[in-house]
């Protein structure tokens, strides 16, 4: 059983600046797979090396298993780690370097032995043992990586960026083998990625960060649904989500958002959680593939739910193509299926099914609605 | 000692330009053309009195003073009988070889660690330390001469192995820990990560994983000192006045006055010839990991 448990965790480092992470608090299920994800700064990297124990925790408190960790040198904690330059020991064989933490361990010679022929079978990396590192390639060495956390049996593991040295085909590969490994070794994985893809396909749940804080931590599916703040519904998908500032304004028991370029219905269902924002603006977001051509909208939209745009700039992918639009004031990018015949210039409507819109704060940034 | 030492350094540095010249167009051909020549002819400089020396060494006397630019009859191995035996040259050569075993080992072990320590942690002081042994490299020995004379003294060391060995250390320390600190910077700080995440503590991150892969750069500092502490010749001439305990370097200046009386010249040359090819050796040997290794910290940064 090792469950991980952020309790308040805090990390600042000597000589002032703002914290690295602050409050973080959540619990990481047994053998849950969980990303932490975030831009480059946002302590993710810190909140995973305060759990293997290679940076003080200054504040709060870290459970792996039962035990509180905090003064536990890394060694004691049971943690195995792959780093994002794969870490090997350059002077070591392939074998001798599976090998060193279990001769670290007193692990007798056979049993060692079985286990690192065991790690490589998994990895298919036997007929590399007797050698080297730099006579392997990058896909070559990460499973290296891979099998020497794996040798150790232990409960955590922790992945920091570990796909991010291999080309865009390998990545795919590997990153649909590590879910295979993970179902197999059945451990509790934390993985630190910026890549939100990485995110999206391989986590249970998914822990975004930004600014050493915590923004949401929710599964794939949820988060793509539902962020909870404008940073997570900007961070997660890709295109990213599209953000208009818009005036809410009611008229008739309705409430419509109005740019210089449109006024459009608000759907009923979010009126009751926008009633405060009436005579205010609200920034509106909505994601490039649920905004589609007004005829293609299943059932069908009033006609003041639509927005007026025109087709600037159309770019073809064969599966799908992208719209950029513009309408006075903003510019909107759309997702959308390649039978449609669209040319620069073209003035068409486009639209979002009513859940499809977001509506956030744009002082907390937090979604309302 | 620092100035006698640097030299295989600035040796190696002199090839640079060759290199440098490597590249298209005319104008690189012409200075690369200036550059060659020039250096063909500060290698006959270098070479010509090396090569006198060994051919003198199988002379005989008359013909080393009456047919100098000549190849001799009949090759003189006597010479460096005599050489080794009757002028001691063997005795010091062992004395030498004692001397620089401890004093190499020492050199680098601690400097090995130190550097380690002041490369990759951080605590109070820190640059005090550094800056402490950079300022070293800077102090001629000239200076600390006679109060190391009664140091050693004090310590009870003069005229022993021991004591010649310490000063030597001291006096390497300096360069030695300035370079290898740069060198350990350069090291990857994820694999001594990835052993302490292993299970290691600090000393096996050190000896297993650190160290080997400083080699290169303890390997280059290893050449480095053995030329330097091989061709010293003040400090043995000061703390060991014992004639049993004279290194080869004062032995081959005792040799010249004293063969100069007895007008052998054949052992002269013999002696220095002996005296100079484990240098030869090593350099030769060693060369391209030397090289490899003083540029490695600028290649990797």
């Amino acid at each position: 059983m090792a469950r991980v448990i952020f309790d308040g965790v805090g990390k600042k480092y000597a000589g002032g600046g703002a914290n690295a992470v602050t409050d973080l608090n959540m619990e990481i299920a047994d053998r849950e797979f969980l990303v932490l994800v975030g831009p480059s700064g946002c302590g993710k990297s810190t909140a995973m090396r305060m759990v293997a124990g290679l940076e003080e925790i200054t504040e709060g408190r870290i459970i792996i298993g039962d035990r509180v960790v905090n003064d536990l040198p890394p060694k004691d904690r049971d943690v195995a780690m792959v780093f994002q330059s794969y870490a090997l020991y350059p002077h070591m064989s392939v074998r001798d370097n599976l090998a060193y933490p279990l001769k670290l361990r007193k692990v007798p010679k056979a049993e060692r032995e079985q286990r690192v022929n065991e790690a490589a079978r998994v990895l298919d990396i036997t007929q590399f043992l007797d050698r080297k590192p730099k006579a392997l390639s990058g896909g070559q060495r990460q499973r290296v990586a891979l099998g020497r956390a794996i040798v150790r049996n232990a409960d955590v593991f922790l992945m920091d960026e570990p796909l991010s040295n291999l080309d865009a085909k390998l990545r795919v590969q590997t990153r649909a083998e590590l879910i295979k490994l993970h179902e197999r070794v059945q451990t509790t994985i934390i993985y630190v990625t910026h890549d939100q893809v990485e995110a999206m396909t391989m986590g249970d749940r998914i822990a975004v960060m930004s600014l050493g804080v915590l923004q949401q931590l929710a599964t794939p599916q949820e988060l793509y649904d539902n962020p909870t703040n404008k940073f997570v519904a900007g961070f997660i998908g890709s295109p990213s989500m599209n953000f208009l500032d818009v005036q809410l304004q009611g008229s008739e028991g309705r409430l419509y958002a109005v740019t210089p370029g449109f006024k459009m219905r608000v759907p009923d269902t979010k009126g009751r959680a926008l009633q405060p924002y009436i005579g205010q603006s609200v920034t509106l977001g909505v994601r490039p593939e649920h905004l589609v051509e007004r005829s293609r909208l299943g059932g069908d939209a009033p006609p003041d739910a639509t927005i007026p745009v025109t087709v600037d700039i159309v770019e073809t992918l064969g599966n799908e193509i992208f719209v950029y639009l513009t309408s006075p004031g903003t510019v909107l990018t759309s997702r959308m299926a390649p039978d449609i015949q669209l040319t620069s210039g073209q003035q068409i409507e486009v639209a979002a099914e009513p859940e499809r819109l977001h509506f956030f704060d744009p002082k907390t940034e937090l979604k309302v609605a | 000692m620092s100035a006698e030492a640097i030299r295989p350094f600035d040796e190696a540095r002199g090839a640079v330009p060759t290199v440098a010249a490597v590249g298209s167009g005319r104008r690189s051909w012409l200075f690369g053309g200036i550059a060659q020549t020039l250096l063909i002819l500060w290698t006959l400089m270098v070479v010509f009195p090396f090569l006198w020396m060994i051919v003198s060494a199988f002379k005989s006397n008359p013909e080393i003073v009456f047919s100098p630019w000549q190849l001799p009859d009949t090759l003189q191995w006597g010479n460096f009988e005599r050489a080794w035996t009757e002028a001691g040259i063997g005795r010091f050569a062992v004395n030498t070889l004692i001397v620089l075993a401890g004093s190499l080992t020492g050199t680098l072990v601690i400097s090995a660690m130190a550097a380690y320590v002041l490369a990759r942690f951080e605590f109070p002081g820190r640059q005090f330390i550094f800056y402490l042994f950079l300022a070293g490299t800077m102090f001629p020995v000239f200076l600390a001469l006679v109060p190391l004379v009664f140091l050693v003294q004090d310590l009870r060391l003069f005229n022993t192995y021991q004591g010649l060995m310490l000063v030597y250390i001291a006096y390497s320390l300096p360069f030695t820990i300035f370079f290898l600190t740069g060198f350990m910077k350069t090291l990857p700080n994820e694999v001594g990560e990835a052993a302490v995440m292993d299970g290691a503590g600090p000393y096996r991150v050190f000896f297993d994983v650190m160290l080997p892969m400083a080699k290169p750069g303890i390997i280059a500092m290893g050449i480095f000192n053995f030329l330097g502490q091989w061709n010293q010749f003040l400090l043995p001439l000061v703390l060991m006045p014992n004639p049993d305990r004279h290194l080869l370097s004062q032995g081959l200046a005792a040799l010249a006055i004293q063969q100069g009386y007895q007008n052998d010249y054949g052992a002269l040359f013999a002696a220095m010839t002996i005296t100079m090819v484990p240098t030869l050796v090593v350099y030769i040997i060693f060369q391209r990991r030397l090289e490899a290794g003083l540029t490695a910290g600028a290649l990797k940064g």
